[in-house]
């Protein structure tokens, strides 16, 4: 309250105090009014902004969340990313493998930069070698002096090689603390995995790889790519050291067989040699025994003519023995010459295209005697197409008859022989066979039925002379014709004698023959 | 005679074999004795002066540019190792070169302007269409440079550059430029004659959280958002997490790690967006730094008093970044397809598509024909005019994009 010492008039002045009085009564009234509006306002401006604010940080909160999704989200993805980099890795690098058997080339794979990409700085991998020691065979990124010493501690560490031998994996993940100490302490990393490489045969060594200290931690994802990456080498490196031992193993076989082929071939020539011998000897001695033979057979025909006297009947008699054994041993001699000869190639063949029927119809009426008395007939199955074949009519006509001869010999009367001819276009060759329905010949004796003077044990054999020279004979022919001869018995059913004459006299060399050639 | 555009590209092991393949592939499909421009992009194992000896008796080229990058982009892949060259000879189209070396002793503004001069001193021809750069990734504020460009080329002349690295940590950089293998400089080309031009940059990220204001910042430096040192926002959204994720085994910091350097891969998954005039548009910037004081540091300028976001982007949005770009310059071509195309694609985008990122190119084919000739490179930052609704912006620096240039 403010005195005023003004001197005032008391009567004019008090209606005027009253209307001010009035009027700020009022001003105050409306003023307090508005502010007491105004304050209500700004509460509600107040309310408002703070719940601008609360939105705001709802807002956060709720980004905070996304964040925190987003980031599981993008680990989630760069582990997939990873998983996904290490397994394409693997398959190129399992594809490269593959293309080698060479241990050195199936270590040179892994390299630098497979490895970063399998997301490891240093790796080494020890294989067992034969005298239990470990041997380095890759080494990225451990210093050299490191490695003797990795080498040397884990070959000593028989509890180490033990568990790996049982298949266990070490790791930064799932070791012990003391072996997780130690192996960072030996390879000098913090993030490591060590895995067995496991082969059928048992341990061929370990596979490390490892990270240094500023690098992520393993995971499982880690270990099993790792685990897989050492399959792969493990199945790798036994494949190749299989195929060391088969190659080892072929090369030993083939040097084997190297030494046995040469020694064969010096015996062959050895053989060839006797065998040359043996023809030279018989030609030698078959002329030399031919002469004599023949003034031998020739003075007992004069004697027997009875021009230098009358000799008696029981002389007469003897002499016609002489002659007659005189004629088989010429046959026997001639038949060995033949043989002889041919063996040592001194027989040309004058081998011409020829039909052979007219051959076998000359023949059949050569033996028409023989075959009435024994009373078996003879049949010719020749077709009309047969081609044609080079051969020595004077050579070839000895085989037939050599064998048709033989027919005739052991088919019982009644019986037939039959002569069968049919092409082989394959081979280019024509095909005979001379069966008869004879006693047959056993078994045993097949193998040695062409053998020189060889005769089978039977009893027609041991009443029919023979040389046992007429088969060898014939096969010696039929193989200077570049054929071949074989036989095909039953006792009691009959023998067939089958025999084989290319169309041409010297044979064209196929392929398999070039290919026998070479692999000589 | 009319433009002929050839691209090789060589990952064989041996570098001096990889430039001399690459460059018989192009050589082989050009079938000139002599190349008007070759732009060359390599990894950072083919850069060696052998290599560039080699690409150059071989293409015998005019005028020569390139940088090393950690991806290069040929047709419709990124190519993660070896060389790649883009070759043109032509009568319609004008190229001029230059480099501005010892980037350390001159201001980055400076550096620009200086570049552009000598740029425009060797084209020579009235007609510019565009201007392509490339910076050192290790100098860290490409703003200026842009500024220091625009000074000395015009704010009407499409800009696009691209910041060179050799990986994300940024530890070595690379430029080439005619016969030499250089460091600490920035390389211009300007190219100019008949043919459109057509810049297209896009990145698709979006804002997260409630937007915060940054209340101081010394060019590219962010020194305190909210009133807090600029990295308590990604300690705000990334402490008390597990791990974050590790891509391509390279290191990690936890998210609770936000110490210098330790933001890792935090920051290309989720980097800062900054409001500009445009509503719902923003600029990418990836952090490159934390200071001890907890600023961070980006390549781009960074305004004081601009809002600004976490950013993030899903797969999906990421491919269709590419999609976006090809349809601005298919629209702009008037579905007629270019010459070529020059494409500019942050390795951010790696980090955010994961396995399947080198693949993630076709769509610029598809959509601009697939006999288009697509060549680029992965980049820390691109530098060109981002895109807005309704107005042309400035050339700026971005990241997280991808750029493409398109001459039809």
């Amino acid at each position: 309250m403010v005195n005023v010492a003004y001197p005032v008039n008391t009567f004019s002045i008090t209606p005027f105090l009253v209307g001010t009085s009035l009027i700020l009564v009022t001003a105050v009234s409306a003023l307090a009014y508005f502010l007491i509006g105004k304050s209500e306002e700004y509460k509600e401006l107040k309310a408002s902004f703070d719940k601008m604010i609360n939105s705001f940080n709802e807002l956060d909160e709720q980004a905070k969340l996304i964040v925190k999704t987003d980031l599981e989200l993008n680990k989630t993805q760069e582990e997939l990313d990873r998983r996904l980099k290490g397994l394409n890795t693997l398959q190129k690098l399992s594809r490269t493998m593959s293309m080698t058997l060479d241990e050195q080339e199936i270590f040179q794979k892994i390299n630098k930069d497979l490895l970063s990409e399998l997301g490891f700085a240093s790796a080494l991998v020890l294989t067992n070698e034969e005298n239990g020691a470990l041997l380095t065979r890759v080494n990225i990124g451990i210093d050299p002096s490191r490695q003797e010493r990795i080498q040397a501690e884990l070959t000593a560490d028989t509890q180490f090689l033990g568990a790996l031998r049982d298949g266990m994996t070490f790791s930064s993940l799932n070791s012990s603390q003391k072996t997780r100490a130690r192996i960072v302490q030996l390879f000098e990393t913090e993030h490591f995995i060590l895995s067995p490489l496991l082969t059928q045969r048992g341990v061929a060594g370990a596979l490390f790889v490892g990270n240094r200290y500023n690098a992520p931690a393993v995971n499982e994802g880690d270990e099993e790519l790792i685990a897989i990456l050492a399959g792969q080498l493990a199945q790798s490196i036994e494949n190749s050291q299989l195929f060391e031992q088969v190659y080892r193993s072929t090369r030993t076989l083939e040097t084997k067989v190297n030494d046995r082929t040469r020694e064969l071939s010096h015996a062959l020539k050895e053989v060839e040699t006797i065998s040359k011998k043996k023809s030279e000897f018989i030609s030698a001695v078959s002329h030399e025994l031919r002469t004599p033979l023949t003034s031998i057979k020739g003075y007992a025909s004069i004697l027997m003519t009875g021009k230098v006297g009358a000799i008696p009947d029981a002389v007469k008699e003897r002499l016609a023995k002489i002659n007659t054994h005189s004629d088989n041993l010429v046959k026997l001699i001639n038949d060995l010459l033949d043989i002889s000869r041919i063996e040592s190639g001194r027989v040309e063949m004058k081998a011409l295209p020829q039909n052979v029927v007219p051959m076998l119809e000359n023949i059949a009426d050569l033996l028409t005697p023989q075959l009435r008395d024994k009373g078996v007939t003879l049949k010719l199955n020749i077709p009309a197409d047969l081609p044609l074949i080079e051969y020595d009519a004077s050579q070839l006509d000895r085989v037939f008859i050599n064998l048709i001869g033989n027919a005739i010999k052991f088919t019982p009367a009644q019986g037939t022989i039959t002569v069968n001819g049919h092409p082989n276009l394959e081979r280019a060759e024509a095909l005979f066979e001379v069966a008869d329905t004879g006693i047959g010949i056993p078994k045993e004796d097949l193998s040695k039925l062409f053998d020189e003077f060889f005769r089978v044990d039977n009893e027609i054999n041991m009443k029919v002379k023979g040389t046992g020279l007429g088969l060898a004979l014939a096969k010696n022919i039929v193989e200077a014709h570049f054929g071949r001869m074989w036989v095909t018995s039953e006792v009691g059913h009959g023998t067939i004698f089958h025999f084989a004459i290319p169309f041409q006299h010297k044979p064209k060399e196929t392929k398999k023959t070039r290919k026998l050639t070479d692999d000589l | 005679m009319p433009t002929q555009i050839a691209i090789g590209f060589s990952s064989i092991k041996d570098p001096l074999e990889a430039c001399k393949a690459a460059a018989i592939d192009v050589k082989t499909q050009l079938n000139a004795v002599r190349t008007d421009l070759v732009i060359l992009f390599t990894t950072t194992a083919y850069a060696n002066p052998e290599g560039l000896e080699t690409v150059r008796r071989i293409l015998q080229p005019q005028r020569l540019i390139g940088s090393i990058t950690p991806g290069i982009i040929v047709q419709d892949h990124v190519e993660p190792r070896g060389i790649g060259i883009l070759a043109i000879i032509s009568n319609e189209l004008h190229f001029g070169a230059a480099d501005i070396d010892r980037l350390g002793l001159i201001p980055t503004r400076e550096a620009g302007l200086r570049l552009s001069q000598a740029v425009i001193e060797d084209y020579k021809f009235p007609q510019r269409s565009a201007f392509l750069f490339f910076y050192d990734g290790l100098r860290k504020n490409g703003s200026q440079l842009c500024a220091g460009l625009r000074e000395g080329l015009g704010s009407a002349l499409p800009v696009i550059g691209a910041i060179s690295m050799d990986s994300s940590q940024l530890a070595f950089t690379r430029h080439f430029y005619q016969t030499q293998i250089l460091i600490d400089t920035t390389i211009g080309l300007m190219i100019g004659g008949a043919g459109a031009v057509c810049v297209s940059s896009r990145h698709n990220w979006k804002p997260l959280g409630k937007p915060r204001i940054i209340d101081a910042s010394d060019g590219n430096i962010i020194r305190t958002i909210d009133k807090q040192p600029a990295a308590h926002l990604y300690r705000n959204y990334f402490q008390n997490m597990d791990a974050a994720p590790v891509p391509n085994g390279a290191s990690q910091g936890t998210p609770s790690d936000l110490r210098p350097g330790q933001l890792n891969d935090l920051r290309l998954l989720y980097p800062l967006g900054i409001g500009t005039a445009t509503p719902r548009e923003y600029l990418i910037r990836i952090p490159i730094d934390i200071l001890s004081d907890g600023s961070i540091v980006c390549q781009g300028e960074i305004p004081a008093g601009s809002p600004v976001h976490l950013m993030i982007m899903d797969k999906s949005a990421c491919r269709r970044t590419i999609q976006d770009a090809a349809l601005e310059i298919r629209e702009h071509f008037l579905d007629k397809p270019p010459k070529f195309v020059l494409a500019f694609e942050s390795f951010t985008r790696q980090k955010v598509l994961g396995y399947h990122a080198t693949h993630g190119l076709q769509a610029i084919r598809d959509i601009l024909g697939a006999g288009v000739p697509v060549f680029g490179m992965q980049t820390i930052a691109e530098i060109a005019a981002p895109a807005t609704a309704g107005h042309v912006a400035p050339t700026q620096l971005l990241n997280g994009s991808v750029t493409l240039l398109a001459i039809g």
